[in-house]
């Protein structure tokens, strides 16, 4: 398997009372190893039941539905989405680790930093106290924070250092991947900056993998090699990051990028209708919002093509050749 | 250490006002504790031939003939030195001794129940919220709870009607057996314990659901939360994950809880010492309250305020040490 993680139609369900909701459908990508790919989307598309049920971490009314998640961790590749608990327990943090989206109350506020960063690594193996200590330092050290750090409880950090703190822990075991979700769109833009450039250098010297959840279009441009976008639970485009984002072929895709705010650009067109993500049946999702919807997007699902130069997209238009 | 002056302060501030709220109260009534003294006299079959003298000598003796503030400032001055008077029914006991030899069969009675119900209750509590608890253990778990329900008198009636009469495996009332030499024996200890099951049984029964309820609610808001789902993707022992992230924490505001349900024990939990004929401070204020003796409810009264306070200062004191969150050194109140 050359890829660390490769998943293959993805479908996740919400149970309620009154209905079934299918959340993600047919969602595949795959992750090379050192590679940093993007995953952006509004609220609601989907994102973050994505990684949940890739960690196994979906709550109580969420089941995964149907599809594989295979990740070629230390004891060769296994589906993530069917293996039992004692190996899940073992490739978690091993081999995939998560910087959490809620950064703000992600540590445990009644233990000490240190210990938190400590025992993700003693649950796996049997590291003596000096090992640990010093790679934790050492990690401390790669996002900026003092050593001193380890002794403070959660409350006495500010919101910045509680998110290095995550990044920092997520990395202890040197997992082969790591799922970063929206770990920087709390963050003042030098503190994103300086997130951002631990992710790239933990690449660089790790060769760890990354999937980038997040909105800021314009951090992702700078920082994943490649981008997938999300509408209403399904994938509509993937790509290289550069040609994704300078020649959108999907008008989801173009909306998104409309919408990035820009300084001395005027505010885009105003959205109208279609904003709340409701489930659509058959034909195309995002046709209530398309503004080039035609008769066959509410018929027929859309054809999936590709972009010359690598990457997908699912529209019944192919309107830049 | 400005933390504990504060504290310190506030538990000096509450035993005052419950000690002024005590005195003042009867003092409001227009009734005059002698002519109740007198009545009693009166209604006991006594011949009172000259009940005015009675009268003068009574409120020269409990200083009733001062003024308010020179009775309130005596008042005061005396429970600093412990000093709650004399007992009216009883006289010359002073209530101090009669609420101190209670004192040490409700704190045992009650500290024993009381620990005992936290733990039990918030075992249970835990369990019910655990989101890895087997389906059929949440259903057994849920079975005793239906005793918070009943009035913990019928479940003491409940129990002695049972394992006293029916059974005959242990005594209904009394805190030991009379044939046994109370001291620092075995057979005395075991007599102890052998009189306390039946209450401490009781008053777990019905207050460990309180417990279990909260706790399991605390345990349903800590699964949500981020740091507890993250030790789960950290791949730790699910029981690692259990204790030291989700317990730990939902633990916080029980623990506040045990300080105020702590001070309670100076209550005695009157009802439960009624029902099992317990020599406890509960016995003692139901036959202050029967016999109309207003020192000994007027003392009992004021040891409960200083129970309560100072459960409530020593949790207090303690909360910093499992709370990093609040610190001895923190000045917010």
């Amino acid at each position: 398997m050359s890829n660390i993680l490769e998943v293959t139609d993805l479908e996740v369900t919400y149970r309620s009372r009154s209905a079934d909701l299918v959340a993600v459908q047919d969602v595949s990508f795959s992750v090379g190893r050192g590679e940093l790919v993007g995953l952006v989307g509004e609220s609601g598309c989907g994102k973050s039941t994505t990684i949940n049920a890739l960690l196994r971490l979906l709550p109580r009314a969420g089941r995964v539905t149907a599809g594989m998640a295979l990740l070629d961790g230390h004891a060769g590749p296994l589906d993530l989405l069917s293996v039992d608990e004692k190996r899940l327990r073992d490739v978690r943090w091993r081999d995939i680790a998560i910087v959490p989206q809620g950064a703000m109350n992600s540590l445990n506020p009644v233990m000490p930093v240190g210990k938190q960063l400590a025992d993700g690594v003693t649950a796996h193996r049997d590291a003596s106290t000096p090992e640990v200590n010093e790679r934790i330092s050492e990690l401390l050290n790669l996002v900026g924070l003092a050593e001193e750090t380890t002794g403070r409880y959660a409350h006495e950090l500010s919101g910045g250092m509680k998110q290095r703190v995550c990044i920092a822990m997520a990395l202890m075991n040197r997992p082969a991947l790591v799922i970063a979700d929206e770990a920087t769109s709390a963050l003042d833009v030098i503190v994103q900056r300086l997130v951002a450039q631990t992710i790239l250098d933990a690449r660089d010297k790790m060769g760890t993998s990354f999937i980038v959840i997040g909105h800021d279009i314009g951090l992702m441009a700078q920082l994943v090699d490649r981008i997938a976008v999300m509408y209403l639970g399904r994938i509509v485009e993937t790509g290289p990051v550069i040609d994704v984002l300078t020649d959108p072929k999907h008008p989801y895709t173009e909306l998104l990028l409309a919408s990035v705010p820009e300084v001395g650009k005027e505010a885009p067109a105003v959205q109208s209708g279609g904003l709340v993500a409701s489930p659509v049946t058959g034909g195309c999702a995002f046709r209530e919002r398309c503004p080039e919807a035609m008769e066959v997007c509410a018929a027929e699902t859309p054809p999936v093509r590709r972009r010359s130069g690598g990457g997908e997209f699912a529209c019944h238009l192919d309107r830049h050749g | 250490m400005r933390y504990v002056r504060a504290r310190l302060v506030r538990f000096l501030f509450t035993v005052w006002l419950g000690a002024t709220v005590i005195f003042f109260v009867p003092r409001l009534s227009r009734s005059d504790p002698t002519d109740a003294i007198i009545g009693q006299l009166l209604s006991s079959g006594a011949g009172v031939e000259n009940a005015d003298a009675i009268i003068e000598a009574y409120k020269q003796r409990f200083g009733l003939d001062d003024s308010i503030w020179v009775q309130y400032g005596r008042y005061l001055a005396n429970l600093f030195r412990f000093d709650n008077g004399y007992s009216v029914v009883e006289f010359p006991t002073t209530v101090d001794s009669l609420v101190l030899s209670a004192l040490p069969w409700t704190l045992g009675l009650m500290g024993a129940a009381i620990v005992i119900s936290f733990l039990v209750g918030n075992l249970t509590g835990t369990l019910l919220g655990w989101e890895r608890t087997p389906r059929w253990v949440g259903r057994v778990l849920t079975v005793p709870l239906v005793f918070t329900a009943l009035p913990a008198f019928m479940v003491g009636l409940l129990l002695i009607n049972v394992f006293s009469y029916n059974f005959g495996w242990l005594p209904p009332t009394g805190a030991y057996d009379p044939s046994v030499d109370p001291g620092w024996s075995v057979a005395f200890a075991l007599s102890v314990i052998e009189h306390a099951v039946l209450p401490v049984t009781a008053v777990v029964m019905v207050t460990m659901g309180g417990w279990a309820l909260g706790m399991r609610g605390m345990m349903i808001t800590t699964a949500g939360e981020e740091y507890v789902r993250l030790a789960e993707a950290k791949g730790l022992r699910s029981s690692r994950v259990l204790f030291n992230y989700q317990v730990r924490n939902a633990i916080l505001p029980q623990i506040t809880r045990l300080g105020i349900t702590l001070g309670l024990i100076a209550s005695g939990f009157v009802v439960i010492e009624r029902v099992f004929n317990y020599p406890g401070i509960g016995m003692r204020l139901f036959r202050a309250v029967t016999r109309n003796d207003y020192p000994v409810i007027q003392g009992v009264a004021w040891y409960l305020v200083l129970g309560v306070a100072l459960a409530v200062l020593v949790v207090d004191l303690i909360y910093p040490l499992i709370d990093p969150r609040i610190s001895y050194r923190s000045d917010s109140d």
